[in-house]
């Protein structure tokens, strides 16, 4: 369909109110007493970079885990390019599509970082049952195409050198390039951050921006959640300050910075890690 | 060069084929010959709970349920509807993967260890019919007389009806089996067994359907069992409710976790030493269990990684890492 | 239908469950606490009526004494084993986790117990003679054995005192704290390992007493205690895995309902009510039973 809309040669003006690509509203989490997650509103538009902040324990994790499936006991809508995603298995949200880390970083240990790398494209890449098992020639052309893939994936994440290693072997912010590298493997329509760069030295921390840049520049969506405040500025195209689990504002990183009411939660939150 | 030999353990391989098909014509003892049959059976059906338990994560007491299962609709193709011995195990391999899809589908969507209590509960019910289904199963007197597997073709007839001939059949249905198996766990769908048994949660956020894949290894391990347990009750010519019997279950989880929890050679391998080495040491039946009791304590204290566990340590120490790389490994 | 055969049903069927409900309380005390399920829980049964059946012509038949020196021996070996255990549990790799490792834990133990006894003892069934032999009081043309009858009474004397424990004492609420959130637990400073550890001492020491008060009562084998076991397991299940009070209500209506099949259907029936009513169970409110105790992963 793309290709051809593009070969005939008609321009067509686009929608008048496009769909932001991940829509949330009213979303909804508590642990008992705690409200974790209350009444969350939030947009991501296509192509863009969002960034999201807010103190310790204001519930951006639960937030993630409730877009993303992993919390099974959210309510409120979230909705993909305008169909409802909420209350979906968090593998089928995956495969829409939506793929995200864990602020308590995840990699499978003991299978190489190429391996690591290469399980981020197994259930996309269409094949059946049969054609692993009978190392069909298409199955055989599929795994060309992820090892290469993988490969310049790694290169781009800077972990070329040590695909053969044991993922478990690498440090923690390895890790985490590693975790990205994984779930960029099925190029996901959005990729959801948590905490990318927490307990990432200084100088991998600036390398981490500049790939982020680049990956969005060549076309992925990003929502990353982030303490460090000067990383979130500096990359993100809007800026979303949530507060005791909900927005308290939201606009450009300019707009953020001269937010009077973001300013005090700040200040008056205490701990928010500014 | 075939590829089998152009390794060292392809080579071993081929090394074990040549004895494993020359040792009936070495040796005239039906005893040894017993033994190594029932070594090349429960090393299916230890394989079959590694699928389900060393590779998907999911510890089952099934298993034994699937074995009995296979025995009981197997004795009763032949007996009752005049199938061949063939045709039963087929039936025993429908059956026992109908029943799997069922249990795991109902209690893996509670959690994990849902399953375990189901998977024992299941055993206990097996059990219990098989002892008390008289009408069906004859009850503690089981159905005696089984006939031995016959093959016609045309004019073709051979019936597996002496010791050497059923250890030859056992032996082509173990290495079969082995073979399919070992080429589908070796695949990526072994990988993503291993997955869920790693990282549940990981796997799900990379899109793989967990529950179906549990369902799926329940489904394999339980058709597996099922065959093994229909073949098997065709060598001894009687199925009864020992079949069921906690033994079996104790055997399997000892040669699976001696062998390697997710490993194929080592397993094997413990398949092998586990059945024969007592019957080496001629020990009574009850000191025989006090063997495997001991060794499954040990085993799950001291080396939860078993043989295969001690191996890749070895490996790790005389090659830092590197061949986890190898191409192909993704 | 004869009010005396029913009467007499129900009140060997009330003998029965209260057994199943001290070995049933046990199981689902272990499970509640720890998460583990304990496979050689019905050896201790066993074990301990062997141990019985050795003390009683020490002291001349006399089951009181005999019994009191059970107790104190049970509870001694008791709390040694629940240290083996959690050091056990503790000890070790991966392994998929603390309720795997104890089923095959205690699966190893079960069945070194079982065959060393019978290596030991044989396994042909046994007998013991106690001081008040066949007697029986009767209750019109009811009869209940003294055997039966003091079975009760201890079954019953032994409940009240696990829920006083539990209820009022100290350590019984610190028990019942772990079971409901470990974590909130620790945060108010006890001690969950020594909370477990009392945890099992007590079980098993329950699951001595259903084997003492059974020794004047049934002849039994080496696998006494795996058959018995079946059925606490399936008392566990239906009343909700870590719930102590479904436990003892399960264990009294299953050994009823038993005791009624037994009388008036064929008697293979007996045995299948457990199973069927497990399965029941299972198929049908399995939510219901394992929302509480069972979490995901
Ligand atoms: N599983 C849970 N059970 C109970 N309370 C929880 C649970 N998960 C989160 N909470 C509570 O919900 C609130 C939000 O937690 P959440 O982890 O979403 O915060 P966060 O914004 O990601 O914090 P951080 O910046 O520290 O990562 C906190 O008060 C936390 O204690
Ligand atoms: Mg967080």
């Amino acid at each position: 369909m793309d290709s051809l809309a593009a070969s005939d040669g008609v321009l067509r003006p686009a929608a008048p109110t496009a769909p932001p690509l991940l829509k949330v509203a009213e979303l909804r989490r508590s642990f008992g007493a705690v409200r974790a997650v209350d009444g969350l509103d939030l947009e991501v538009e296509a192509g863009s970079i969002t960034g999201m902040i807010g103190p310790n324990g204001c519930g951006k994790t639960t937030a993630v885990n409730c877009i993303t499936g992993f919390d099974r006991g959210c309510s409120g809508s979230v909705e993909l390019q305008g169909r409802s995603i909420a209350r979906r298995q968090p593998e089928e949200i995956a495969r829409g599509g939506v793929m995200r880390t864990f602020q308590a970083i995840r990699v499978f240990d003991g299978f190489s970082v190429l391996e690591n790398a290469a399980m981020g494209r197994q259930c996309f890449d269409g094949l059946r049952l049969q054609h692993p098992i009978l190392r069909t020639p298409r199955f055989r052309q599929v795994e060309r195409e992820t090892r290469a893939r993988a490969e310049a994936l790694l290169e781009t994440v800077g972990l070329g050198a040590k695909k053969g290693e044991l993922a478990g072997s690498l440090s923690y912010g390895q890790k985490k390039l590693l975790a990205l590298a994984g779930i960029l493997m099925s190029e996901p329509k959005i990729v959801i951050l948590d905490e990318p760069v927490a307990g990432v030295n200084p100088t991998m921390v600036h390398e981490i921006a500049e790939l982020l840049r680049r990956l969005n520049a060549a076309g992925t969506t990003f929502l990353i959640i982030e303490h460090n405040i000067e990383f979130v500025m500096a990359l993100s195209d809007r800026v979303v300050v949530m507060d005791r689990g909900r927005r308290l504002a939201s606009g450009t990183p300019a707009e953020i910075q001269q937010d009077e009411r973001v300013l005090e939660a700040y200040l008056g939150g205490g701990d928010g890690g500014l | 060069m075939p590829p089998a030999m152009r390794s060292p353990k392809g080579l071993l391989l081929l090394l074990l084929a040549v004895l494993a098909l020359a040792y009936p014509f070495a040796s005239s003892s039906g005893y040894h010959l017993n033994v190594l049959t029932n070594a090349l059976f429960f090393t299916v059906l230890a394989m079959s709970l590694n699928v389900i338990y060393g590779y998907a994560g999911l510890l089952s007491f099934a298993q034994v349920g699937f074995w009995g299962v296979g025995g009981y609709v197997g004795a009763l193709t032949v007996t009752r509807l005049g199938g061949s011995v063939w045709d039963g195990m087929l039936a025993a391999g429908a059956v026992a993967l109908l029943l799997a899809i069922a249990i795991s589908a109902v209690s893996l969507r509670l959690s994990n260890h849902a399953f375990v209590i189901v998977s024992i509960a299941f055993t206990l019910l097996l059990q219990l019919l098989a002892q008390e289904w008289i009408d069906v199963t004859n009850g503690p007197m089981g159905i005696p007389g089984l006939p031995a597997p016959e093959i016609v073709l045309g004019p073709l007839y051979f019936a597996f009806d002496d010791r050497t001939s059923q250890y030859f059949l056992a032996l082509a249905f173990a290495a079969a089996t082995l073979a399919a198996i070992g080429l589908v766990l070796s695949s990526r769908v072994g990988r993503t067994l291993r997955m869920l048994k790693h990282d549940e949660t990981l796997a799900r956020s990379l899109g793989v359907r967990t529950t179906r894949w549990k369902v799926f290894a329940a489904g394999f391990a339980a058709v597996v069992a099922a065959m093994a347990g229909a073949l098997y009750v065709f060598y001894l010519s009687i199925v009864d409710p020992t079949i069921f019997d906690v033994y079996y279950t104790q055997l399997m989880l000892v040669i699976v976790i001696v062998g390697g929890l997710g490993s194929f050679w080592p397993m094997i391998a413990a398949g092998f030493v586990l059945v024969v080495l007592p019957e080496v040491l001629r020990t009574s039946d009850e000191v025989r269990m006090i063997y495997y009791g001991v060794v499954l304590i040990a085993g799950v204290l001291f080396f939860p990684r078993g043989f295969a566990g001690l191996l890749a340590a070895r490996r790790r120490r005389h090659s830092s890492g590197g061949r986890l790389g190898q191409p192909g490994s993704i | 239908m004869d009010p005396v055969f029913l009467g007499q049903l129900l009140l060997n069927g009330i003998v029965i469950g209260l057994i199943y409900g001290l070995i049933a309380t046990g199981l689902t005390l272990q499970f509640g606490i720890l998460h583990i399920v304990n496979f050689a829980h019905g050896e201790v049964l066993m074990v301990a009526m062997y141990a019985m059946a050795a003390l009683l012509p020490l002291f001349g038949g006399d089951f009181f004494v005999a019994f009191a020196v059970l107790v104190v021996l049970a509870s001694a070996v008791s709390l040694l084993a629940a240290r083996g255990l959690l050091a056990a549990l503790a000890t070790g790799g991966d392994g998929g986790g603390i309720f795997e490792k104890s089923l095959l834990l205690t699966l190893g133990v079960s069945i070194v117990l079982v065959n060393g006894v019978q290596q030991l003892f044989t396994s042909n069934p046994q007998m013991a003679t106690t001081s008040f032999g066949y007697g029986a009081f009767a209750l019109g043309e009811i009869r209940l054995t003294y055997a039966h009858a003091l079975a009760s009474v201890v079954a019953v004397v032994t409940f009240g005192a696990l829920f006083w424990f539990l209820l009022r004492t100290n350590a019984g609420r610190a028990l019942r704290a772990v079971a409901q959130n470990r974590e909130a637990a620790l945060m108010i400073g006890l001690d969950p390992t020594r909370v477990a550890r009392r945890a099992v001492a007590v079980s098993l020491v329950l699951s001595a007493v259903a084997g003492a008060v059974l020794v004047p009562i049934i002849v039994f084998q080496p696998t006494v205690g795996q058959t018995l076991l079946l059925k606490a397991f399936a008392v566990v299940v239906i009343g909700g895995m870590g719930n102590i009070g479904g436990a003892v209500a399960v264990a009294l209506g299953l050994g009823v309902l038993e005791s009624l099949v037994g009388g008036f259907a064929d008697i293979v029936w007996q045995n299948a009510v457990a199973f069927v009513a497990m399965i029941a169970v299972l198929a049908m409110r399995p939510q219901g039973l394992f929302a509480a105790a069972i979490r995901k992963g």
